[in-house]
């Protein structure tokens, strides 16, 4: 009964945790897209104007 | 890169074609989300009280409801990433190159759950976690091997193109090596006689409810797969359009 | 035969001999690999304690063992260090089939380990006290190290593409060759200990070799080329 509750606790925390990781990941990479986004609308403003 | 290639005019075009894309992986993951929602808990009561305690094994018996699909996934996993390596090749078109790496890394964490589930349910009821003798546990266990190679080799390439495709070489030719491992590591042992104990231990025959419980649980499993595998390839597109974006930046910058 | 098979003919032996020439001159990998594999036995025979009574079974893991390991440092040494260096770069710009250069650096470095391999067994044999000097032997050392090769050339040449360089050769290649280490030591400990009824283990080395030096041949070009 232990290895029971020891085996679904650990498919089920596994699964959330890497869950979790994959949603830190994606948010992680969207807030890169969106700085990398407003440096090049930077440049390209600085750009025109020189 | 193959973006990179093209005329500025088509880019816009190309610009809400991917948005399209975007959206439609969305209202995919909302899907499958929603989907593995409702299934999982049906899962698990299906699991832990519906499907009756086995006359032999006790409660122990239960892990399988989650160790056998957990164990099936991944070779359908490594079979995603073996065919999308080739058509990557073949086709050099980069989405195939995202597929095979989602697909890998969600069958390397479906494999590490199997494989510390199954010690669990080996030492509750053999009384040891880990068996050389057993070849679908060694199989799995080199099938792991192979594609955690596989994740480092993709970690250390980074995101080049060559990188991709020696990924995808390797995903080939790790995939081929599964039957000849199973067959090596069956004769290897099978020798030994007092080790047949293990390859199979009466679950033949099934009750129904307990056969329920285990399609269930497969259902729930895949989806989640999917899900994960639709996730880990959506935060990778977004990272390639942020890497192509900085590099379209450096060309602005050295260009004034 | 018609006439590109023969140009290829030609053309994998122009590269096995100027590849040959160039390790004869100057590398001498060889000696040091086989020199390797020699330590390698030697620190097997203290770490397992070989005696009379399990050095039937030992041996022979301890001997594919020591080969495994030179025969990867060696292909990192050939394969890896020339894409490293730039030479392949210009054997790539030579009107050759990628084919036939993937066979050439698998042909040359498989007779340099098979040389390895001559001075080897003997020594193996004597200090281990293990008869394994029998005819018997030839097939399952010329299958299992082609096998090995063939599988260690192509990852030789990924990982030295790579920040890891020599640490990342050994953890792509290894994973993908335990079923020939499995099949080769259980031929060889047949040799020294018949088994009755055993498993086809020379099959499965021959199924092993011919699948990867076809796959290594298919797959070769999209590894070294930009």
């Amino acid at each position: 009964m232990g290895y029971l509750i020891a085996a679904f606790s650990v498919v089920w925390v596994g699964l959330i945790a890497y869950l979790g990781w994959i949603a830190l990941r994606i948010r992680g990479v969207r807030l890169e897209l969106e700085t990398t986004r407003a440096l090049v609308e930077e440049r390209e403003a600085a750009n025109k104007q020189a | 890169m193959k973006t990179l290639d093209q005329q500025p005019n088509t880019t816009t075009a190309n610009a809400t074609a991917q948005a399209q894309r975007a959206r439609w992986l969305l209202y995919g993951e909302i899907a499958l989300g929603i989907g593995a929602l409702i299934l999982m808990p049906i899962a698990i009561w299906a699991a832990l009280a519906y499907a009756p305690t086995d006359a032999v094994q006790g409660d122990v018996q239960r892990i399988i409801y989650v160790h056998v699909p957990l164990a099936i996934l991944p070779y359908v996993a490594f079979f995603v990433v073996f065919v999308a390596s080739i058509l990557y090749l073949w086709r050099n078109d980069e989405r195939w190159d995202m597929l095979a790496h989602a697909s890998a890394e969600v069958g390397v964490v479906f494999t590490t759950l199997m494989l510390i589930v199954g010690m669990l349910w080996g030492q509750g009821f053999w009384g040891r976690p880990w068996d050389w003798a057993d070849p679908r546990l060694t199989t799995t266990f080199i099938l792991w091997l192979i594609y955690i190679s596989y994740l480092l080799l993709r970690f250390y390439t980074g995101n080049s193109e060559r990188g991709a495709r020696m990924a995808a070489v390797l995903g080939i030719a790790g995939f081929i090596d599964v039957p000849i491992v199973h067959f090596s590591v069956t004769w290897w042992r099978s020798i030994h006689p007092d080790t047949n104990y293990l390859v199979d231990n009466g679950s033949s025959a099934l009750p129904p409810a307990a056969t329920f419980a285990l399609l269930v649980s497969f259902v729930a499993f895949t989806l989640l797969y999917v899900l994960l595998t639709v996730q880990v390839y959506h935060s990778l597109t977004l990272r390639r359009a942020a890497l192509r974006l900085r590099a379209e930046a450096e060309d602005v910058t050295s260009e004034s | 035969m018609t006439a590109s098979f023969r140009l290829s003919l030609d053309q994998l032996w122009a590269i096995i001999v100027k590849d040959w020439r160039a390790e004869l001159r100057a590398r001498q990998v060889w000696v040091s690999m086989g020199f390797f594999a020699l330590l390698a036995l030697v620190v097997f025979n203290f770490a397992f304690d070989l005696r009379v009574e399990n050095k039937a079974s030992v041996g022979p893991g301890a001997l594919w063992v020591a080969f495994l390991f030179a025969s990867v440092l060696g292909l990192g040494r050939t394969v890896g260090a020339e894409l490293d260096h730039g030479s392949m770069d210009r054997l790539l710009l030579c009107p050759v089939d990628r084919q036939v250069i993937y066979l050439a650096k698998l042909l040359g470095n498989l007779v340099f380990i098979l040389i390895v391999q001559v001075v080897a067994i003997p020594i193996f044999a004597v200090i281990y006290d293990v008869p394994v000097l029998t005819p018997g032997i030839i097939p399952i050392v010329a299958l299992g190290t082609l096998g090995i090769a063939a599988v260690g050339a192509l990852f030789a040449a990924v990982s030295a593409q790579t920040h890891a360089r020599e640490v990342l050769a050994p953890l792509l290649t290894f994973p993908l060759v335990i079923p020939v280490i499995i099949a080769a030591v259980k031929a060889t400990e047949a040799l020294v200990q018949p088994v009755a009824n055993d498993a086809p283990w020379l099959g499965l080395l021959a199924a092993f070799a011919i699948i990867y030096v076809s796959v290594g041949a298919l797959t070769f070009q999209y590894v070294v080329e930009d």
